[in-house]
């Protein structure tokens, strides 16, 4: 578009004196409340020495190839004042044995206008939270890897704050071992029983990211229950023919898990950082 | 009722012994002829029926009359705790005695256990266990699909160990179905506007659930969705440079689709800089508006254009490099604006 109409065409250059002088009034009230409210905001955002990051994958450290893994990451303010960190800023990425980058997420480039939340930390305090490393990349293989963990600062240049990395054993694929697996992250959603430390959200995501038929069922459930078409797009990501089969035969229900199975058909399947946040 | 009469009859055979045993034989034999026909008139032990029957004559014992079961909170939200109330319940058992008379008892005590039925495709389905007594009991919603009926479920018992001895069968009452309601979110506002410096725009916003609870939007996403003048995007990406006729360079996605989980209850909003390769008058417009969507399980994901957005507040950015007797980037977003010097 012509930048020189937008211009011309703003409504301020058509004011007369008396209006331009009552708008001068306005805004510059405006703008010293608006310089008042920034100057109340007194809380700093955290710098790099400011925190510690821990990650913890599984109490064994090892899993079989394939199953869905969740890891706690905590982070700690070790400074000395309340500083302020960006709630979504905790990223993973994944490592081979040798030290190749197999799976990152996705650092936001480019966010002319960025919408994100903080949290503010006091002198000492912890910030919990859940991520579903498999929801990044499935450990299809076995062999030892690393997943590494950094919380990255805002508001400006997104310095990584802290980091730490831990290794990850897994073992040889056994459809019981994954199972089983399934089976404690779907058991208390079937139940409505309590949750424990992982909740609904995180388990649904955990039961999504496993790309085997032995999740079909759960996948299944959680479709015909909820009508859910994260569960549907789950079923698509499995790639296997009784995947395909299973979601197929949803789309022609016409009820709403008919619906989101054919919402799931028109969803992208790349792997965002959704897939990979818990609560 | 029932075990104590028992205990007193125990008692009474414990003292019969000794001496007294040899009274107690003689006088049957004296009267052995009078107890013999009072056995063959009466001969009834202890019997307790839980109903009445045409030959229980003078009893009127019914099944278990238990009280009803009513919500006793206001809107039926996720994430809370429901209450339930239940009204008295009463139950008399038929009991005849060894004079063959039968007699009204009442129950003494009950038990009450509760469920929370789900109406699916036509039919009330358990879904689950919750707490509760005889006067009421207590739903935790959290666990539970919103948008769908709910109902409670008593089941009242009699307990024949501890009072009568008839064993009526269960007695269920129900509250009337209700919705269970996702929370929304309500009282979307500015709170805090900036300019921290170098052009940048800092907002913040703060909004609140109708449930009351913000901590409750865990299900909740709001999120902004910016689009850019389509002329200039293409592959999802906007050339803020519109093809070189502006000085900025920056490609931005098209659209740019950011959310934070509505439990946060407040989201901040930076609107950056282009980068810049020389000054000569500019300007990139851009549509932005807040929206939130709820799900379940999860709370939907930003770039789901499956969810079901519902718009909270709608903004247009404008970008500007312009000469005002020096040349200078200016952003504004509604009646907001900040400048920085070139």
């Amino acid at each position: 578009m012509d930048s020189s109409r937008h211009f011309e065409g703003k409504p301020t250059h058509r004011l007369s004196v008396a209006r331009a002088v009552s708008l001068a009034i306005v805004l510059g009230v405006s703008v010293l409340v608006m310089m008042g409210t920034y100057g109340m905001a007194d809380v700093r955002y955290a710098e790099p020495g400011d925190l510690t990051c821990s990650l913890l994958l599984t109490s064994s450290g090892a899993i079989t190839a394939g199953e869905p893994v969740i890891a706690r990451v905590e982070i700690v303010n070790r400074s000395s004042e309340t500083i302020r960190i960006w709630s979504g800023g905790t990223f993973l990425d994944v490592y081979g044995s040798d030290g190749t980058l197999l799976a990152s997420m996705p650092r936001p480039r480019n966010v002319m206008d960025f919408m994100y939340s903080t949290r503010d930390l006091a002198p000492g305090e912890s910030y919990s939270k859940l991520l579903i490393v498999t929801g990044l990349y499935q450990f299809a293989t076995p062999g030892t890897y690393g997943v590494r963990v950094q919380q990255l600062g805002l508001p400006r240049e997104p310095a990584v704050l802290c980091e730490n990395t831990v290794s990850i054993q897994v073992l040889p694929y056994s459809s019981s071992q994954l199972e089983a697996a399934c089976d404690e992250l779907f058991m208390p959603m079937r139940r409505h029983s309590s949750f424990g430390d992982v909740p609904l959200s995180t388990r649904a995501k955990a039961l999504y990211s496993v790309r085997d038929d032995v999740v079909l069922p759960y996948l299944d459930w959680m479709a015909r229950e909820w009508g859910d078409r994260y569960a549907c797009r789950a079923m698509r990501r499995v790639r296997t023919s009784r995947a395909e089969a299973l979601l197929a035969a949803l789309t022609t229900r016409t009820d709403r898990v008919g619906d989101a199975a054919r919402q799931a058909l028109e969803m992208p399947l790349t792997s965002t950082s959704w897939d990979v946040e818990g609560e | 009722m029932n075990k104590q009469r028992m205990e007193r009859m125990g008692k009474g055979e414990k003292v019969v012994r000794g001496g007294r045993l040899l009274t107690l034989v003689a006088v049957s034999v004296i009267f052995g002829a009078v107890g013999v026909r009072i056995a063959q008139a009466c001969g009834c032990s202890l019997n307790w029926t839980a109903g009445n029957r045409a030959a229980h004559s003078g009893c009127t014992a019914g099944p278990i009359s238990a009280g009803t079961v009513s919500y006793a909170g206001s809107t039926l939200w996720r994430h809370h705790n429901a209450p339930y109330a239940k009204g008295s319940n009463s139950d008399k058992d038929c009991r005849q005695d060894a004079d063959c008379s039968f007699h009204d008892i009442a129950e003494t005590s009950f038990t009450c256990s509760w469920k929370i039925q789900c109406y699916v495709d036509g039919v009330w389905v358990d879904v689950g266990t919750i707490s509760g007594d005889c006067t009421g009991g207590n739903w935790d919603t959290t666990a539970y699909e919103p948008g769908k009926e709910y109902r409670a479920k008593c089941g009242t018992n009699d307990t024949p160990a501890d009072g009568p001895g008839g064993d009526d069968a269960v007695a269920y009452r129900y509250s009337a179905g209700q919705t269970l309601w996702a929370p929304t979110v309500t009282s979307f506002q500015n709170s805090v506007a900036t300019c921290p410096g170098g052009g940048v725009l800092h907002l913040e916003y703060t909004w609140a659930s109708s449930c009351g609870h913000v901590a409750h939007l865990d299900k909740v996403t709001v999120r902004e969705k910016v689009t850019y003048e389509p002329a200039y995007t293409a592959g999802g990406w906007h050339d803020m440079s519109h093809d070189g006729a502006n000085c900025f360079t920056s490609s931005v996605a098209d659209p740019t689709t950011l959310g934070v989980v509505g439990s946060d209850g407040t989201g901040q909003d930076n609107h950056g800089v282009p980068a810049m390769n020389g000054t000569w008058a500019s300007y990139c417009q851009a549509a932005q508006v807040y929206q939130w969507a709820t799900g379940w399980p999860s709370a939907p994901a930003a770039d789901d254009e499956s969810a079901s957005w519902n718009d909270l507040a709608s903004y247009t950015i404008g970008r500007y490099v312009e000469n005002v007797g020096g040349w200078r980037y200016r952003i504004t977003k509604g009646g907001w604006e900040c400048t920085n010097g070139l």
